[in-house]
């Protein structure tokens, strides 16, 4: 049995991913996670941006 | 001069009496008070209770940054707000009692002309039977809501590696206490590096680990989930969650509330009803939170907490508190200046702010147990509220009643959200999550409540990277040290 299919043993698993060779490899390449932190830096600016526009001025009375 | 006293030097707290201070400089006083002698970046306490830092690195002592900045700080805890004063002394006023600073047990009346109530939690142990006593967690579990806390978890942890390192089977328990807890990311990271420390300590094959928790499905975290857009599709954060604990071999139990704790065993019943048990020999079991128990008394000394705070503890704001059904629920039910409505001068921000209902769908089980996880409101929605309360003060203090108040509604308020799944340059993985809105916004976004285009998850050793730095950063920030105004909530 590969890796990615270790979950369709246990009935509780069986819904779920588990990562094959090719994923696992890409969650720890150092130049993928380099790009993916910098993608994930741009959409955390973004919610940072949207926060600050969505900050507004109501009177106080 | 007006004065802010400040209740709470958590991260709404510490956010608000920085901010206040900078913007009012010396015309104005700002006064913090807390119980607590040291500042703490709660989302690395998740790695003092795996032993990946120490106590040290994730504390501070606030009285050198407090008076650098020329905060008034006292180490002491909030008893009881008098909102309209006394007969004799209109003016509002706070009781307090020392806890440090060689003054421990004097009590002192404190006036104030703005208030914010930033007091966080009481982590209410007490609420679950054998879990603790009041505030104070018993011997059968551990936690990681506060640093010391988290020591002692790792202490115990390790003792349990050694266990199996020497052959013998050990279960560990990890997940939420209560059918009402909230903060299940802490638990969930928590599970996450305690797998991944049982696997760097080799002892892997001779550890079980088990989930526990109040959400009706692992990674509903108590914001009724995420649908997240990857790579063109839109799915469900359980499918994220379920795989990551699959993966890592964690079983789950949902839906649960745990309802005795002894040593080495818990008793749990489900909102279907079905009741179970389980045996463990380390279990982290997070503790609901409640208010922190303040009393407010009106100029007659007539008791008006029932007024000022809900139920559970947690202060009234400008929310929609009718009881409505899930159905009905709408994001302007939410707070948007976290005002007081009887005191104006009063404000609450972070936890201490009552929300006017959960964000996940509550559900009972038929003995009447409520099984609801409550919503979270640390991090990052505490800094940003924290920040919004004070520019409102602010303005008030300068303009009076033309002042304008500044909004931070968590239906309109975006979020971004680490969870570590294990520590190391190299070896690391963390969960990287953006979502916007926090509350779910049926009315703006009928197909899953929140933008799909901003809601996103992934995992890898770049989140890793990512919450060491920021754990860097906001300790740089809450130090005061220099461009600490440039670093966002």
């Amino acid at each position: 049995m590969i890796k990615e299919e270790r979950n369709f043993a246990d009935p509780q698993f069986e819904t779920a991913m588990i990562p094959g060779r090719f994923q696992r490899t890409m969650r720890h390449c150092i130049v993928w996670q380099l790009i993916r932190m910098v993608f994930f830096s741009v959409r955390s600016i973004g919610i940072i941006m949207v926060n600050l526009k969505n900050e507004k001025e109501l009177p106080s009375t | 001069m007006a004065r802010l006293v400040i209740l709470g030097a958590g991260i709404a707290g510490h956010t608000a009496a920085t901010f206040a201070k900078k913007w009012l400089a010396d015309a104005h006083e700002v006064v913090v008070i807390s119980p607590n002698s040291l500042w703490n970046w709660i989302p690395s306490n998740i790695w003092v209770g795996v032993g990946k830092m120490d106590k040290k690195r994730v504390t501070f002592p606030l009285a050198p940054v407090y008076a650098k900045a020329g905060i008034d700080f006292r180490q002491a805890k909030a008893l009881a707000i008098y909102p309209e004063g006394k007969e004799s002394d209109k003016h509002p006023f706070v009781t307090i009692e020392y806890t440090g600073q060689g003054r421990e047990g004097q009590t002192e009346a404190l006036s104030y002309d703005y208030l914010i109530n930033a007091t966080g939690p009481k982590l209410n142990f007490g609420a679950t039977p054998g879990l603790g006593t009041g505030s104070h967690i018993g011997p059968h579990t551990v936690s990681v809501c506060t640093a010391d806390h988290a020591a002692e978890a790792h202490e115990r942890l390790r003792a349990i590696l050694d266990k199996a390192r020497q052959g013998h089977r050990q279960k560990i328990v990890v997940g939420t206490g209560h059918g009402t807890c909230t903060c299940h990311g802490a638990a969930f990271e928590y599970a996450l590096n305690v797998e991944h420390a049982a696997r760097q300590a080799g002892v892997r094959d001779r550890v079980d680990i088990q989930w526990i928790s109040n959400e009706p499905y692992p990674g509903d975290f108590g914001m009724d989930g995420m649908q997240l857009g990857i790579m063109g599709y839109v799915t469900s954060v359980r499918i994220m969650a379920e795989s990551l604990f699959s993966e890592r071999g964690i079983h789950w139990i949902n839906s649960a509330h745990v309802s005795k704790v002894d040593a080495g065993r818990l008793e749990y019943e489900q909102v279907d009803g079905t009741t179970g048990e389980e045996a463990f020999d380390f279990a982290m079991l997070i503790p609901p939170f409640s208010g922190v128990g303040l009393k407010a008394y009106d100029r007659q000394g007539t008791e008006i907490t029932d007024t000022m705070f809900l139920p559970n503890g947690f202060m009234r704001v400008d929310a929609d508190y009718t009881p409505k059904p899930y159905a009905e629920w709408k994001a302007s039910d939410w707070p948007v200046t976290y005002r007081n409505p009887d005191y104006p001068n009063v404000f609450a921000a972070g936890i201490a702010f009552a929300p006017p209902h959960p964000i996940s769908k509550p559900r009972t089980s038929p003995r009447g147990t409520p099984i609801t996880p409550m919503p979270p409101r640390t991090g990052m929605p505490s800094g940003t509220i924290g920040k919004a309360v004070a520019h409102s003060i602010v303005n008030l203090i300068r303009e009076g009643d033309r002042a304008k108040l500044h909004t931070a509604s968590m239906a309109e308020m975006g979020a971004i959200c680490v969870a570590s799944a294990g520590t190391g340059f190299q070896s690391g993985q963390a969960v990287s999550f953006t979502m916007y809105p926090l509350v779910k916004d049926f009315e703006t976004y009928p197909g899953t409540g929140r933008d799909t285009k901003r809601t996103y998850g992934e995992i890898g050793l770049s989140g890793h990277w990512i919450k060491y730095i920021l754990h860097h950063l906001f300790l740089w920030k809450a130090k005061l040290k220099p461009g600490w105004t440039l670093i966002p909530e």
